[in-house]
């Protein structure tokens, strides 16, 4: 069984407005691309009614550390009352969205480490006062990324706002 | 069953509306067979209006040694057969709450050559874990994990679902 060492737990972005959903959705890929993280779509649920367009997702782009270590970023996205509007020539959506934002160290000691439960008490102990240091160097890294894209999704839908 | 599993994460489509049916199952096969999936086995098919539920088995030998195998579990509620105006033109399409499990492995040595004895089998898992580690559980991973993304992409815009992008590659 992994461990998950937290380093961002249950931040929040919301937002009610324009946007472009397909936009929105290249600009996370892109994202992921150039922070080299491996693309990983958990679930993706829809709904489409003639009342009703909701849709919602969870992604967790995920980064290879090591052979027993990974960065991931889980992103739980919601987005309610989604219609079609039109903006001068181009189509828009709009909708009230909400992203929440988990990211974490994922650690897999692998069989031999989860043998004995005094092999599993060595591991753990080595990695909370030996490689501390070294460890807490990812979870910044992963903290770091969540923030910029936080940050950049901000941005994203602001520039909706000024149009 | 012979060999060693090596699963990927799995993923979940879940989508209530309308959609072509007999398109999505003909492009499902298309799509197998565009990717070299020869063995293609629908292990599953119930149905029992409004519940439908099929289960396809899809199977690619990559080599001699290792075989990639996708597993996909579909399960569909109030089922409705609806008419709609397409380009002007009626089509009998389909209503429903679906549900779609995508599941996939890598079967290493899928014959079972190396299970003769205790001897090879040792020699197997050493083989895996040192020296061919990287290839298997790093790069085919990958290769499996964006490819089950591939088939993700393409049932979302078989079902027009809102979202269109591409699978970026490594």
């Amino acid at each position: 069984m992994p461990i998950r060492d937290f380093a961002v737990f249950d931040e929040y972005l919301s937002y009610s407005g324009p946007f472009e959903l397909n936009e929105f959705y290249k600009y996370l890929d892109n994202w992921q691309k150039n922070h080299h993280y491996d693309k990983f779509e958990k679930r993706h649920h829809e709904k489409r009614t003639e009342d009703e367009r909701a849709l919602e997702m969870e992604i967790e782009p995920n980064k290879h550390i090591s052979d027993f270590m990974k960065l991931r970023v889980n992103m739980e996205i919601h987005i309610r009352h989604i219609q079609d509007i039109k903006v001068g020539k181009k189509m828009l959506q709009q909708g009230d969205v909400r992203i929440r934002f988990r990211s974490f160290v994922e650690k897999k000691y692998g069989e031999f480490w989860e043998r004995r439960p005094l092999y599993f008490f060595f591991r753990v102990w080595v990695d909370k006062f030996i490689y501390d240091r070294h460890l807490e160097k990812f979870a910044d890294e992963v903290r770091n990324d969540t923030k910029v894209i936080k940050e950049q999704l901000k941005a994203f839908f602001n520039l909706y706002q000024r149009k | 069953m012979p060999g060693v599993d090596v699963p990927v994460e799995s993923m979940e489509i879940k989508y209530q509306g309308i959609f072509d049916y007999d398109y999505f199952y003909a492009e499902m096969k298309k799509w197998y067979n565009r990717h070299g999936f020869t063995d293609f086995q629908e292990i599953m098919h119930k149905f029992k209006p409004p519940e439908m539920e099929l289960g396809w088995n899809a199977a690619r030998r990559d080599t001699g040694y290792r075989k990639t195998q996708h597993n996909i579990f579909f399960h569909a509620w109030e089922w409705k057969e609806v008419e709609v105006k397409v380009k002007g033109k009626k089509k009998k399409m389909i209503s429903a709450k679906i549900k779609i499990n995508l599941g996939a492995k890598q079967i290493l040595d899928y014959e079972g050559n190396m299970e003769k004895n205790e001897f090879t089998k040792t020699l197997r898992t050493f083989v895996h874990k040192f020296i061919f580690f990287y290839k298997i559980f790093i790069v085919d991973y990958d290769t499996v994990q964006y490819e089950l993304l591939d088939l993700q992409q393409t049932i979302r815009s078989l079902l027009s679902m809102s979202l269109k992008g591409d699978v970026v590659w490594p």
